[in-house]
């Protein structure tokens, strides 16, 4: 592999063009430049990272427009870096499986609770037992519905959060604050896998591993009050932030994917310099094939989430001894941060339809933008980013800046500092669960490696990442929330 | 190939990835890399090291390139895991030839009270891929998405 991300070639130089923006000129085969959002300390500190030639292969797609973007949480991912955006023009274009991820739609939900911290006191423990009890991570074990038959997931798949709300799970008011309303146009379920099915259907409500989890949090800080007056948002507030994806059902579907594209981008003429960005035209039988199968495991994520957050809002009434009523669950707002989707933006001056990949990064339309619900859509787009676990999460808003400059996008995450294995080791010796307990927040986990894989040390402080995203203006700070409990599968 | 046991030393070496999970694998022969690369991946998900072998599965793959086929065998092994919760504590492969690999995984059904868990893996990625044969024997390279 010619411009493997293994140092085969000397890392891309980037010039800084804007008090947090840097540009990596065209050359070789990029059709456009990369644009690399980070402060000056961030930039210094990739300066030797393979995301940086990664930015730069991303830019040779075919049919890419603009920039091959970077949000400042950027990564070494495979293939596309974490934090990777391309929008590619929805005619002459490509779609690549990798410029999603194999976790497709995987994402993060913010709801609210009408109960405050001092609601909750002394009943943390309890909660905390309770969560993990009732939220499975989905290893080796059965899901949260489990009857479900290969008929049913054929439908869910098809109908996308709706489902989850007519079996019980949240209620109907949800689905309007989730993107594309919880359920992505296009999906045909016969175009997935006999195997992508079976991996998920076991999978249904269930958090999986790896950084996914499942956290309650108090609001700690509001930066706007007006714009968190309209997301319903206080200090002291108790909420619940998930994150997790399309499990094995959407794993299976880029693979499969990967697969058929990586020998057809030949017939039509692509080259590419990492097999992982395989890619085939939008137009294509086989992108069309992609298209609506990755819609199925888009679907399917809603599904997990709006699942976990009925169960999350059982919990909470059993425990407490309180009825809906007292909870008050609502979903403030759920994003994707990996997908691909059809969307219109500006381009020098001209409307165009485009295909935005999102890898690792995150939509934030901005005030008036017509797919945003009737009561935020003068505010904006809320955008959730989830910190490590033992410091702090942000809500954002989506802004006018992020609709000119980044397709509407922004960062999706503190992004990791120090690999696993490293992680691993800074935590030899050390009780992780203490640790945390130490900074007050109450932790369950199924695996101690993976806690020890996720420790705060791990990660990037996501206050830098996020001040870049707001001083940049494609974002803007609303409220950060502090975790209290933290399930991890 | 069996799983080592407690104190042996692991079949593979952890790459520095830093979102991922990566792993080098170096063996004699093709065959022999093979089996060590499915270990290794039940290894990254599980304490495979007292994994008891009481029933058995057969997984078969294809794959143009060595690279292509390494990928695709990993991968029916990862799904024999997530689909079915099966741990194999041995590897054997049974047959290998241009563009196909059979082996035979003994094991047993995941139990999280006897196998501790360390962690999913998504996906067996392309990215950075390598099989090579050397003088030194054969060397992979991978990268999972975990």
């Amino acid at each position: 592999m010619e411009n493997g991300a293994n140092g085969a070639l000397s890392p891309p130089r980037a010039t800084q063009v804007g008090a947090n923006v840097w540009e990596i000129p065209r050359q070789g085969g990029m059709r456009v430049p990369g644009r690399v959002y980070a402060s000056a300390q961030l930039m210094a500190s990739l300066r030797d990272d393979p995301c940086l030639r990664q930015v730069v292969n991303v830019a040779h797609l075919p049919g890419i427009v603009g920039y091959s973007l970077a949000m400042p949480d950027i990564h070494w991912g495979y293939g596309f870096p974490i934090g990777g955006v391309a929008a590619v023009d929805a005619e002459a274009g490509v779609v690549s499986p990798g410029g999603v991820g194999y976790d497709i739609n995987c994402g993060v939900r913010l709801v609210a609770t009408g109960l405050e911290v001092a609601d909750i006191d002394g009943q943390v423990e309890r909660l905390a037992d309770g969560l993990f009890a009732r939220v499975p991570a989905g290893v080796g074990s059965e899901g949260a519905i489990p009857k479900l038959r290969l008929a049913d997931e054929r439908r869910l798949v098809a109908e996308g959060a709706r489902w989850a709300v007519e079996r019980g799970f949240g209620s109907a008011e949800d689905v309007d604050r989730i993107e594309e309303g919880g359920r992505l146009a296009g999906a045909d379920p016969a175009l997935l896998s006999e195997r992508a099915l079976e991996r998920g259907l076991k999978q249904v409500g269930t958090l999986g591993s790896g950084n996914h989890f499942l956290e309650v949090d108090r609001v700690d800080e509001i930066y706007d009050a007006p714009v968190a007056d309209v997301l319903g948002l206080r200090v002291g507030q108790v909420t619940i932030v998930i994150h997790s994806g399309s499990r094995g059902l959407g794993y299976q579907t880029c693979d499969d994917a990967l697969r058929v594209m990586g020998g057809a981008m030949e017939r039509y003429g692509i080259r590419i310099p990492d097999r992982q960005l395989a890619c085939v035209p939008i137009t294509s039988a086989e992108g069309r094939r992609y298209l609506a199968a990755m819609a199925c495991a888009a679907n399917y994520a809603w599904v997990n989430r709006q699942v976990m957050m009925g169960l999350a809002a059982n919990t909470f009434e059993e425990v407490l001894g309180i009825g809906p009523r007292d909870l008050r669950c609502r979903l403030v707002y759920d994003v994707c941060h990996n997908i691909a989707k059809f969307e219109e933006h500006e381009v020098e001056g001209e409307r165009r339809a485009l295909l935005v990949h999102r890898k690792g990064a995150t939509r934030a339309f901005g005030p008036g933008h017509r797919s945003l619900p009737d009561g935020m859509r003068r505010v904006g787009q809320p955008v959730l980013i989830p910190g490590d676990m033992g410091r702090y999460s942000y809500v954002l808003i989506g802004t006018e800046g992020a609709m000119r400059q980044t397709f509407g996008s922004t960062c999706h995450g503190a992004g990791r500092l120090l690999s696993r294995a490293a992680s691993k080791r800074a935590c030899r010796g050390l009780d992780v669960f203490a640790e945390l307990r130490e900074r007050g927040v109450i932790v369950r986990a199924q695996g101690r490696g993976t806690l020890a894989e996720e420790m705060p040390h791990a990660y990037k402080d996501v206050a830098n990442v996020v001040d870049v995203v707001h001083d940049a203006g494609i974002s803007r700070k609303v409220a950060r929330l502090r975790p209290l409990i933290v399930i991890k599968g | 190939m069996r799983a080592p046991a407690a104190g042996e030393s692991p079949v593979y070496e952890e790459i520095e990835h830093t979102a991922d999970v990566g792993i080098v694998v170096r063996a004699d022969g093709a065959a022999a890399l093979f089996e060590k690369a499915a270990l290794a991946l039940y290894a990254l998900m599980v304490d495979i090291g007292g994994v008891e072998l009481r029933g058995d599965r057969i997984a078969v793959a294809r794959g143009g390139s060595r690279a292509e086929l390494l990928q695709a065998w990993l991968s029916e092994v990862l799904v024999l895991f997530s689909s079915e919760a099966f741990v194999a504590g041995e590897v054997v492969v049974e047959e290998l030839h241009a563009g196909v690999v059979r082996g035979r995984l003994r094991g047993e059904p995941f139990d999280p009270a006897r196998h501790e868990f360390r962690g999913e893996i998504k996906a067996v990625t392309f990215h950075d891929l390598t099989v090579k044969e050397d003088r030194d024997g054969w060397c992979a390279r991978v990268i999972f998405d975990v």
